[in-house]
């Protein structure tokens, strides 16, 4: 990578798209289309969700019979599916970038593509149907069909495909390159879907092992506390799996594209180091009030989730010094003059910048959330959904789109349409979730429950009138924003083809120099990627068993209730 | 986009931050509410008003009134028509079985509906009657 | 490993943040005797309607200024609704739920836990002031989720 990465002419990139094969780059299209459909119909249904607040309830949620049903494919399908297709996308192309070589194996390559595909057409036949009214959640003794446990099943396959694929790709240039470090940009993906292979553990415990025997009838009863607690292993770790991806995009290409370069190397490897130990064993942050887990598990928990903050911490410091040396380079001067002459013509980057400066915002309020003392106040309120519409909403998907803004243009070969609009896009997305978030965390600090259909409540406080038009004003600006995407999208699917050279050089991915501390500064024992997962395991065992040994025996008392 | 529109909009958003998150941080005020004694539904209407007001608040969530499916039954043409109840016995739907199925809804479940609906014994008589009223009035 | 000056600086003083925090976290915890549910006890879903306490649901005076809730929290309501207790009442409310996972959240009071099939949640809340809280099922329950709240009336 880093002969390659260390010119800049586009004839250098041209080579390394030799590692992109016809079978697998529709593959690589298939999830991100997938990803993005998901992004489209889950988004706009979410706004029925927010203007419900104030009332308005049109075409009752489109097709569905209640709100509820909605709100399970706003959550299903931007929770698991556009995150997941994304990530698959994105990462498969990271990784074959960063190793320089094609994927292993095209048959996990498609296998994935198409797991996606069926368990996102399964998903929402039985959504749908109406047959799966749970939330993304799906808390046991709620029981879906059977169907629904099935496609969630898929969705999570999809992704150990491709993580297969990824460590079958490292392993095919570690034989190659036996004493090397491991490039930079294939260090980070394979960290980060090892990492999510540790962490969808526990959901794959949960749904083959309690929830699709039970809703086929093959078990009577659950435990809803144990399957909270395996839910919850997964259910904290999985923001990492939306949020590394955009990472790979912060710390890889956004160097680039604002003409600075990464500080360091080592660093970059140990923040994603942090994230494949520390992600996993901080999930009863969740679960603070569930009245069957030990209160000094929780405590425990709480100190392991303020670790986890770390490595965002210093991703904020180390992104901003590679923003800071690519703006003093285009010539700003002064404490806050660099700001301005960073590339705010950029859709790509525009985008990404905001998602950052709204994930400040974002981190503090997981902040609270993660406090257990304030968290008494603010636990399953709408304070929460403010929280992670900023953080997975806004930090996670506001950056998907900026990297669509090159990604697409460079897999179609075509330019972007209307750069102009895709600006527009991006200010009016970071503004929406501002306001939106406002509503939605001012409503929960007034007790205002979360997933509940308010504009419809037997029940309501002085305060809430307030919350819910600014959460249902930011929404519909936010539904703005995502139709301008589409628009975007659309009209870059119709341009015409690049031809020549120089059209076509405008399209090349920017790949990232070496960071100014390359690799040679770092600690080889970074790369010791089997022995880091051993580690992330021992840690999850760590943090879990005494959480199980204090629970067990389970309770498989309770039979399944459809409640809808 | 200019330099000037950008520089503009980055203080939109700002500004949007500050004043709006400068009024969330600091709680209100914890002293509790006065206690209130009604339940916002006007206790000498007309009885059909009054059931109405009930429906939009408790009902609505689980029971249509055009005939769509929902959680429960559908209010439309419930009142007079022949139902099934669980055990396989058939009820003609009356005022007292509309009673009995409010108060005590456990004992009065439908055949091919789940048995969730919460008892609504804290409703007055008045309400009630409304309810049965309404309910009535839905033909 | 090479380290930049300044990045080592802002390192550590992230480090310095996160621990003020845990610290901060303990005070609160220590000084206000903050509390949060623990387990207490099991019911399996079927019996909790027979058995008791749970049985006879309703407000019980416990001791001099003590109270005991014991409610069940079913789709879609809390029995009982309407907690009435007088001003500087420790009120203890044991809970259960014979359906699917519940949740309560009294307004303006730090009482917020889960209510899971099989368990059993107990919180307990001094109410000083006199004055009506609102409460609500804060867990996604079914159709009828937001139609599940109710009150505590301290006089």
């Amino acid at each position: 990578m880093s002969t390659a990465a260390t010119t800049v002419n586009h004839a250098a990139t041209r080579d390394e798209a030799h590692v992109e094969t016809d079978q697998q780059m529709w593959t690589i299209k298939g999830q991100l289309i997938t990803s993005l459909a998901a992004l489209g119909l889950g988004g706009f249904i979410g706004m029925f969700q927010a203007i419900e607040r104030i009332q308005i309830t049109l075409p009752p949620f489109g097709p569905f019979e209640n709100y509820y049903q909605g709100l399970t494919f706003h959550g299903v399908l931007l929770a698991f599916v556009f995150t997941f297709g994304f990530a698959n996308s994105f990462v498969s192309w990271t990784t074959m970038r960063g190793f320089g070589r094609p994927l292993r194996s095209n048959m996990l390559a498609q296998g994935s593509f198409w797991l996606l595909l069926g368990g996102t057409v399964l998903g929402a036949i039985i959504l749908t149907l109406n047959e799966a009214t749970v939330l993304f959640t799906f808390y046991a003794p709620m029981q879906a069909h059977s169907t629904f446990y099935l496609a969630a099943v898929f969705l999570v396959l999809s992704t150990w495909a491709t993580l297969a694929n990824i460590v079958l790709t490292y392993r095919a240039w570690r034989a190659e390159h036996p004493t090397e470090a491991v490039p930079l940009m294939g260090f980070v993906s394979i960290t980060t879907y090892i990492m999510w292979g540790l962490a969808s553990l526990g959901v794959a415990i949960l749904v083959l092992g309690m929830l699709l025997p039970w809703s086929l009838g093959i078990m009577d009863n659950t435990d809803p506390q144990l399957g909270r607690t395996l839910f919850w292993l997964t259910g904290h770790a999985i923001v990492y799996f939306w949020l590394l991806p955009v990472y790979i995009s912060w710390y890889m290409m956004i160097p680039k594209q604002v003409g600075g370069r990464l500080y360091s190397d080592g660093l970059t490897r140990f923040v994603f180091i942090l994230f494949l130990l520390f992600s996993i064993p901080t999930g009863l942050h969740h679960q603070y009030t569930d009245p069957g887990i030990h209160e000094g598990m929780k405590s425990i928990h709480l100190l392991l989730t303020f670790v986890i903050f770390y490595p965002s911490l210093i991703t904020a410091f180390t992104i901003m010094a590679a923003l800071e040396h690519g703006g003093r380079r285009a010539g700003g001067k002064g404490l806050f003059g660099w700001v301005m002459a960073l590339p705010w013509n950029n859709p790509a980057v525009v985008a990404q910048l905001l998602a950052m400066l709204v994930f400040t915002l974002g981190g503090v309020t997981g902040l609270v959330n993660a406090s257990l003392t304030v968290n008494m106040v603010i636990h399953n309120t709408a304070f929460v959904p403010g929280h992670f519409h900023l953080t997975v909403g806004t930090a996670v998907a506001l950056s998907v789109l900026g990297i669509c803004y090159w990604f697409v243009p460079y897999l179609l070969q075509k330019p972007l349409f209307s750069p102009k609009l895709a600006l527009w896009q991006a200010w009016l997305w970071a503004i929406g979730v501002l306001i939106f978030s406002r509503g939605q965390m001012s409503g929960g600090l007034d007790a205002q429950p979360r997933r509940t259909m308010l504009g419809e409540a037997s029940y309501s406080l002085p305060g809430w009138e307030v919350a819910n038009w600014l959460t249902a004003i930011g929404g519909v600006v936010m539904t703005i924003s995502g139709l301008l995407f589409f628009v975007v999208m659309i009209g870059t699917f119709l341009n015409k083809r690049a031809e020549t050279p120089e059209e076509r050089g405008a399209l090349d991915p920017p790949m990232p120099d070496p960071p100014i501390h390359d690799h040679r500064k770092s600690w080889k024992v970074f790369d010791r990627l089997g022995f880091w997962t051993l580690v992330a395991f021992i840690l999850i065992l760590i943090a879990y068993i005494p959480v199980l040994m204090l629970y067990l025996p389970a309770e498989f008392s309770s039979p399944g209730v459809r409640v809808w | 986009m200019s330099r000037k529109l950008t520089g503009g909009l980055l203080l939109v958003f700002f500004a949007v931050l500050a004043i709006g998150y400068a009024g969330v941080m600091p709680f209100g005020d914890d002293s509790p509410r006065e206690v209130t004694d009604d339940n916002g539904v006007a206790a000498n209407g007309d009885p059909v008003e009054v059931g109405e007001a009930i429906y939009s608040q408790q009902c609505s969530g689980c029971h249509t009134i055009d005939g769509s499916s929902g959680v429960g039954p559908t209010f439309q043409g419930l009142y007079g028509s022949e139902v099934t109840m669980e055990d396989g016995s058939t009820v003609i739907v009356d005022g007292d079985h509309l009673l009995l199925a409010i108060t005590d809804p456990r004992a009065t479940n439908r055949e091919g509906y789940p048995d969730v609906m919460p008892s609504f014994d804290n409703l007055s008589e008045d309400e009630i009657a409304g309810l049965v009223a309404f309910i009535e009035s839905l033909e | 490993m090479k380290i930049d000056r300044f990045e080592k600086i802002f390192m550590l003083l992230g480090v310095g943040v996160l621990i003020a925090g845990l610290i901060a976290i303990a005070i609160s915890v220590i000084h206000y005797g903050i509390h949060l549910p623990s387990p207490d006890g099991r019911i399996a879903p079927a019996e909790v309607r027979a058995t008791s306490p749970f049985d006879e649901p309703g407000v019980y005076e416990t001791g001099d200024g003590e109270y005991e809730v014991i409610m069940l929290a079913e789709t879609w309501r809390f029995v009982p609704d309407e907690v009435r207790v007088p001003a500087g009442s420790e009120v203890t409310f044991r809970i259960a739920s014979p359906d699917v996972v519940h949740g309560m959240l009294i307004e303006k009071t730090a009482v917020n836990v889960m209510i899971i099939p099989g368990q059993i949640s107990e919180v307990t809340h001094t109410f000083d002031e006199p004055g009506e809280h609102l409460f609500v099922c804060h867990e996604y329950c079914g159709t009828g989720h937001h139609l599940m709240s109710g009150r505590v009336v301290v006089e």
